[in-house]
């Protein structure tokens, strides 16, 4: 099996939106928040291996200040940001978390999304160039 | 008419300390209503207590709260389902902002009471969105369970599509009822409002002193006596202003009496003026007796003007009477009656010796044949003439003697009114001069001489008297014209004036009984307050924890405008004005401080208490207080928070106090998704389970269960140390900074294993030593997270993992 990209993960986190459990409320927000983590990280790794291979050896914090400007897209930046932290929280034991509001959750997915797509465009460019 | 049980208590009190006066009686009668205290203030046989139980609601039987569906109210559309345990014990509804847990509150504030809080005070708009714009059928249900009843009791409030707020239609089982009376809970919901909504928790406080006062005194159930001191007052203030009035109005009275010469005016000003009103007096003034003292001017007067006055005619009648018996007398003067009465006899002796004789010869004188039949003619006649004669002289004589008589009599003595006119203003000169002369009768007995008197003094007589009655009726009609103003006066002022004076006896005793009620009624709501207050503040010191700000005594104050809740309290042991110096925060624990106790009184039907988001504006030290708030409200309550703030249900979590968690979650399209959930280790193993048994889901859905792995042994961690922390006396502020420290798992595993979070090298080797099996597990749960695929069966794989975090953490409630 093929490892999945991060376009694939986002939509599959957008269906586990609607899973549930007996016994949490929930669960399909905060799996989907688990899984769309899982996307960012492919993004921003897709990202590091177009623009500045190496990038992903670094803090998780130093790859996401440095994000906007390598990308040329400090906007994008910034989504990518507030998306890391919704998403993080989502997967670290906050002592009694709750899951993650839904529009939050699609808001933070549609980023992750807009970031693999960018990532998809630097590779367009690289081939391009190469 | 008023409550027995009430009635019988101030009875009591009565007896055993009776007020000041005979003031008793008033207070049971104002206690009865207005008809009553007005009944005994008359004096009314009928104002005897009147003992009416009155027409309460039934004693509602406790009740808990077992299910809650909402349909289309707010933030949820489809129908959604809260569901309860019933009986004591304490729920957590936990949802992030905008879950919907207050459209739960709100709609079963809705169902109760027909409208909410949250509108209270604003504006219309805030009602607009009260339905769900996604669902628009709009319902509410209810179950509850009912003590001593086997099937639940189930309420429901319908609202027709399209419909306004208002038009909504409650059932009770099923079957429309136009309020909850039927059920008794009216009135308990107004006195023990079991739903403490947050805009109430924020505001409560702010509200004006009475409110606040009466929203706490409306529990001591003194409503009656408060009503019956009011009653009382008006009674007074009415009697007070009666007195003011007639005070006020008696001076105008004095004013118009002074400016009036008449005695009257001056025998009422000295009754007005007397220290305390002589009202008979004044009154007798303008009463058809309206006499003054015996020998008054007015009496003389009226005297003078019924002088009885002489008959003219009768007069003149027994002038001629007299003068016709001066004339007989003059005929028969000559006449002697005794001597023509021995002849008459003689006479007829003679006749009566010649009837039975034949001779002619008078036998006396022998003349012969001189005793003819002529003879006897001529004598029978005679006799006849000297008879008549004799008993005419008899008749004259005493018909002089009458007419003579009947003219004395009418020449009698000068009237005393007329020697007592002095001062009267009527001149008495001239008719006491013509009653001298006609006083002056001769004496002799002829009644010519008489009549000549009576000719001569009785028409001047007859003139004087009439002009002194002229005079004094004219006299009387000028005193009467000056007098007529002030007694009009008297008369319309006097009804003011008897009230006001049969007031002043009242006026102390319903002071008294007024007095004596307040009393009472102060010494009862201090009694009655007294265990609430204690509760509060026990309450409070709970939640206060770090807070600066100590509560001193709570009471309810005053009365009247004054009334107030009595809130003493320091700051760091210095008096500060009350609800000044608190916080936010503050200000929220002190009213739900204040909220619990009400609502658990036991003669709430409602053995269930909702509250929402009591955390907010609280610190951390704080939600631990307010956690054990909440257990101990929790002992003989149903207790139901809404809270978006995790720390409470972490709080609840540490201190091991025995919670439900139901967790709220809000979809696309307001659906509302509802859980009950354990603790967050549970929580957290059920999610990965659901996934890892979930069929038909994509492969790549499998990455998530690491993450849901990790999550649930760091919680495990997480529950371990606090729970040890505390232990050890730990304040929980240490805990929480202890807690924020941890980043990676390895670092939890550090703090709840080896006690210390920088140790997260040692915990590999920990774990071969303690836990060998456990080693691959925590490595897995790390490599998975960020997306390695595992190489094992994930349902063994969970199963591990919850072996593991049990290690940790035993499960609080297992
Ligand atoms: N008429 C409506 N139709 C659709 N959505 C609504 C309607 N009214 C309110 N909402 C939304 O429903 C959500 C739930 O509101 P609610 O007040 O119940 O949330 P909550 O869980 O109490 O949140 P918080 O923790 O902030 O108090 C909010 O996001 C609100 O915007
Ligand atoms: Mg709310």
């Amino acid at each position: 099996m093929a490892e999945p990209d991060a376009h694939a993960l986002v939509s599959i986190a957008r269906d586990l939106m609607r899973l549930e459990s007996a016994g949490s409320a929930g669960l399909g927000p905060r799996a989907a928040a688990m899984l769309g983590r899982q996307a960012l990280e492919l993004a921003l790794d897709a990202v590091w291996e177009r623009t500045a291979p190496g990038m992903g050896r670094m803090t998780a914090r130093c790859q996401r200040l440095c994000l906007g400007t390598l990308i040329n897209d400090p906007v994008l930046g910034r989504r990518v940001e507030w998306a890391w932290h919704l998403l993080s929280d989502a997967c670290h034991h906050g002592v009694y978390d709750l899951a993650p509001a839904v529009p939050d959750l699609l808001a933070a997915l549609e980023s992750v999304w807009a970031l693999a797509d960018s990532a998809e465009r630097l590779r367009g460019l690289a081939s391009y160039r190469s | 008419m008023a409550d027995v049980a009430l009635l019988t208590l101030v009875a009591s009190r009565l007896q055993a300390d009776p007020p000041a006066t005979d003031a008793g009686e008033l207070v049971l009668a104002a206690l009865q209503g207005v008809d009553a205290l007005a009944a005994a203030l008359r004096g009314d046989a009928g104002a005897a207590v009147h003992v009416v139980d009155r027409g309460r609601e039934p004693l509602a039987p406790a009740v808990y709260l077992s299910s809650l569906e909402v349909e289309g109210f707010r933030g949820i559309g489809d129908a959604a389902t809260l569901t309860i345990d019933p009986g004591p014990g304490l729920t957590l509804v936990v949802g992030r902002n905008g879950s919907g847990k207050s459209s739960f509150s709100e709609a079963l504030e809705m169902l109760l009471t027909g409208t909410n809080q949250r509108w209270k005070g604003r504006t219309k708009v805030w009602q607009d969105g009260w339905q769900n714009l996604h669902h628009r059928h709009t319902r509410v249900k209810a179950q509850f369970t009912v003590d001593g009843r086997r099937q639940a009791l189930t309420l429901s409030r319908e609202w027709p599509d399209g419909g306004a707020v208002e038009a909504s239609a409650l059932r009770i089982d099923g079957k429309a009822a136009p309020s909850l009376g039927q059920l008794g809970w009216t009135q308990p919901l107004a006195a023990y409002p079991p739903l403490l909504s947050h805009n109430e928790l924020e505001h409560s406080l702010d509200e004006k002193q009475s409110i606040l006062y009466d929203a706490l005194a409306g529990i001591l159930g003194l409503g009656e006596l408060v009503e019956a001191q009011h009653r009382l007052k008006d009674a007074r203030l009415a009697m007070e202003r009666v007195a003011k009035e007639a005070k006020a109005t008696s001076q105008q009275l004095i004013r118009v009496l002074e400016q009036t010469g008449d005695e009257r005016a001056v025998t009422a000003l000295t009754a007005l003026r007397a220290r305390r009103w002589d009202l008979e007096t004044v009154e007798r003034t303008v009463g058809a007796r309206a006499e003054g003292a015996e020998h008054s001017t007015l009496q003389r007067l009226r005297d003078l003007r019924s002088l009885e006055v002489l008959d003219r005619d009768a007069l003149m009648t027994d002038i001629g009477d007299l003068r016709e018996a001066a004339m007989m007398r003059d005929r028969i003067r000559d006449t002697d009656a005794a001597r023509a009465d021995e002849t008459a006899k003689l006479l007829e002796q003679a006749l009566a010796v010649h009837t039975h004789s034949e001779s002619q010869d008078c036998p006396v004188c022998g003349t012969v044949s001189v005793l003819t039949y002529e003879w006897r003619l001529k004598t029978a006649e005679r006799v006849a003439q000297l008879r008549e004669d004799a008993a005419s002289v008899i008749k004259t004589r005493r018909a002089v003697q009458e007419a003579m008589t009947r003219a004395r009599r009418l020449i009698t003595a000068l009237p005393a009114s007329i020697g007592a006119a002095a001062g009267t203003g009527v001149d008495v000169e001239q008719v006491t001069g013509a009653w001298k002369h006609w006083r002056d009768a001769p004496d002799s007995d002829d009644p010519r001489q008489l009549a000549s008197h009576l000719e001569m003094y009785g028409p001047p007589l007859i003139a004087a008297v009439a002009s002194v009655r002229e005079a004094a009726d004219a006299e009387l009609q000028r005193r009467e014209r000056s007098w007529r103003p002030a007694a009009e006066a008297i008369v319309d002022w006097l009804p003011l004036g008897k009230r006001a004076r049969s007031g002043e006896a009242s006026l102390a005793r319903v002071t008294a009984a007024e007095k004596w009620l307040r009393d009472a009624h102060d010494a009862l709501r201090d009694e009655r307050f007294e265990p609430i207050a204690a509760a509060v503040q026990a309450n409070w010191s709970e939640l206060r924890q770090d807070s600066n700000v100590s509560l001193g005594t709570l009471s309810l104050a005053g009365t009247g405008n004054s009334r107030r809740l009595q809130l003493d309290v320091r700051v760091d042991g210095e008096e500060g004005s009350a609800l000044g110096v608190m916080s936010q925060g503050e200000l929220n624990s002190l009213a739900l401080s204040l909220f619990l106790p009400r609502a658990s009184l036991p003669e709430s039907p409602f053995h269930f208490v909702v509250i929402d988001d009591p955390v907010q504006a609280m610190d951390s030290s704080k939600v631990e207080g307010l956690a054990r708030v909440l257990e101990r409200a929790a002992r003989d309550r149903q207790v139901i928070v809404l809270t978006h703030d995790t720390r409470l249900a972490d709080a609840v979590d540490y201190l091991g106090v025995r919670a439900t968690r139901v967790e709220v979650v809000r979809g696309e399209n307001s659906e509302v998704a509802l859980r009950r959930v354990h603790d967050a280790v549970g929580r957290y193993l059920d999610d990965a389970r659901a996934v890892a048994n979930s069929t038909g889901l994509p492969p790549e859905a499998a990455r998530v269960i690491p993450g849901f792995c990790r999550q649930a042994l760091e919680a495990a961690c997480a529950l371990a140390v606090t729970r040890r922390m505390l232990y050890d006396g730990k304040r929980y502020d240490d805990v929480q900074t202890e807690l924020a420290r941890p980043t990676t798992l390895k670092m939890w595993l550090a703090l709840a294993l080896l006690k210390d979070a920088d140790r997260g090298g040692d915990v590999s080797d920990y774990l071969r030593r303690m836990h060998p099996w456990a080693v691959d597990i925590v490595e897995d749960c790390n490599r998975g997270v960020h997306g390695a695929r595992l190489l094992r069966d994930m349902k063994g794989f969970v199963r591990g993992v919850e072996k593991l975090a049990r290690e940790i953490a035993p499960a609080s409630d297992g």
